[in-house]
């Protein structure tokens, strides 16, 4: 009592103050700034009902599933296990937000992390709703709903077999157990947790997508190699919601097929904002391994799937 | 950060969020559709400030899209982004004739797609009217924009027409434009799609529509 001392809240309040008092202020009017916002704000305000819900959905699985339902379910050998992952994928429709706490969640009661490491990245890529999106967005091109859904499922089933080989549980942060204070404590805390990596990559992306012009992207198209890699590339640095990269995919009209599906394969399952949010929930030690394995595997799948439409 | 601090970022991000669907200032953001989503993540937001728990130092971060709308106030995407990006075209099945009106009122995303891939058949001899903003090619072309969102504004591509004998006006004018349909298509620098042409007969200028996304 009667201590003087700076604390959080205090903190809060001088932005706060701060922030009205700049409010309006002519240099936030440039186009440069006005746009960067806009992204900004747009992919905080997209992800927040999937990130609520998804950490409302991993808080009751944490809470209410027992393990045995989980471990029974699935088939009991990993090597068929982590194909079974990828298909349940298929049926939950949500994004990428959302499967990162559900992926930690099914870490935390115990499945295997080749499984649950599978279910994150097969999740948001093959969901009805992306597939519908897909074939909206390439009319007349049923080959690119089917190379997406097998070259995706295809990623997520290599990556999760050579967790199996190579992962190492060591290398994952496993996320916190505080199952003492009940579900809101469990999925406030996710959220409060999952959000602030959210913002970093948010921020991030705004920032690429402002400042990297689009035309340079002319240049490579042209180049059938370097064409791929340039799709693998920006969609890691873009960070676009699964369910509408098919249109913005449709929109790079001078790549080939195979650099447009490596666009779609790549983004539901390595992104900037998906790196951070991974960061977050499985530690960086983790992040740094996984996301590049995950960027060749998804990369090679999609050349591979692309070579057969 | 403490407890207190957690609670008031939560519901200064439950505020924010509410203050954009009030105002009707989430369209300039998200798809429409989105609000019952939402309206559910405030609630959660406002019921997760009534648990405890441990606060994690990154959800100090969370404070900045609450900043961003408070100090910046973003307005919705124009012309700056859509020289960032090129032209986007959906083919559709069939066109069929548009409807009645003279002028007939034309989205600017389904007149590209007449223009490019039906060779404007449904679009001669008639009088349209498309409202977009205004923006200026790489070869000084004045183009009329809409942009388009399949999610949120990090995936808004524009559809571009350009603009024949239309007078000069600053970007990112709102306009509304009568005209009629010419053969003559330039190409989007940015991706090398293809950009129609409308002839201008008449343009007004109007507010921003509420819907500013096609």
């Amino acid at each position: 009592m009667g201590e003087r001392r700076i604390g959080p809240v205090e903190v809060l309040a001088v932005l706060l103050v701060g922030g009205v008092l700049l409010r309006g202020h002519e240099i936030f009017q440039t186009p440069i700034v006005q746009t960067w916002a806009a992204v900004f704000v747009s992919i905080v305000l997209q992800a927040l009902p999937f990130l609520t819900l998804g950490v409302a959905l991993s808080s009751a699985i944490a809470v209410y599933v027992s393990s045995d339902v989980l471990t029974k379910v699935l088939p009991r050998r990993p090597v068929l296990a982590v194909p079974a992952a990828a298909a349940a994928g298929v049926v939950l429709p949500g994004c990428e937000c959302g499967s990162v706490p559900v992926a930690g969640a099914l870490l935390r009661k115990g499945i295997a992390p080749a499984v649950a490491l599978t279910f994150l990245l097969a999740a948001p890529a093959v969901n009805p709703i992306v597939l519908v999106a897909t074939a909206v967005a390439f009319p007349g091109q049923p080959g690119m709903v089917l190379g997406r859904a097998a070259a995706s499922l295809l990623a997520a089933t290599v990556m999760g077999w050579l967790w199996l080989r190579k992962g190492r549980t060591d290398w994952i942060k496993m996320p916190e157990h505080s199952h003492q204070h009940g579900f809101l404590s469990q999925a406030r805390h996710d959220f409060l947790h999952a959000g602030g990596f959210l913002v970093i990559g948010a921020l991030l992306a705004a920032t690429i997508n402002v400042f990297v012009p689009g035309r340079w992207l002319q240049f490579v198209a042209d180049e059938p190699w370097l064409a791929v890699l340039a799709m693998a590339g920006l969609a890691v640095l873009l960070s676009i919601c699964s369910e509408a990269d098919a249109f913005v995919a449709a929109s790079f009209t001078q790549f080939s097929t195979t650099a447009k599906l490596t666009f779609l394969v790549v983004g539901p399952m390595v992104d900037l904002k998906l790196f951070a949010m991974q960061t977050g929930m499985f530690g960086r030690r983790f992040a740094i391994r996984f996301a590049p394995a995950t960027l060749v595997v998804a990369t090679a799948s999609a050349v591979a799937i692309g070579a057969l439409l | 950060m403490n407890r207190a601090a957690a609670i008031v970022i939560l519901l200064l991000l439950a505020g924010a969020t509410t203050r954009t669907l009030v105002t009707g200032q989430y369209v300039s953001y998200v798809k429409a559709g989105l609000w019952p989503l939402l309206v559910i993540s405030v609630v959660l937001l406002a019921l997760f400030a009534t648990a405890k728990g441990h606060q994690p130092k990154v959800a100090w971060l969370l404070v900045l899209p609450v900043l961003a709308l408070l100090v910046v106030a973003p307005k919705s995407l124009g012309s700056y982004a859509a020289v960032n990006a090129g032209t986007v075209l959906t083919e559709s099945d069939e066109y069929p004739p548009l409807p009645d009106g003279d002028p007939v009122e034309v989205k600017i995303f389904d007149y590209a797609s007449r223009a490019v891939f039906d060779e404007g058949r449904t679009l001669r001899d008639r009088r349209v009217r498309l409202v977009g903003f205004t923006s200026t090619g790489p070869n000084g072309e004045r183009l009329l924009v809409r942009m388009i969102l399949t999610c949120c504004a990090a995936d808004g591509r524009p559809v571009k027409i350009g603009m024949r004998n239309a007078e000069p006006l600053p970007d990112d004018t709102w306009i509304e434009v009568v005209g009629s349909y010419v053969d003559e298509t330039a190409e989007d620098g940015v991706n090398g799609g293809k950009i129609p042409f409308v002839d201008v007969e008449d343009a007004i200028r109007v507010a921003q529509p509420e819907r500013p996304y096609e």
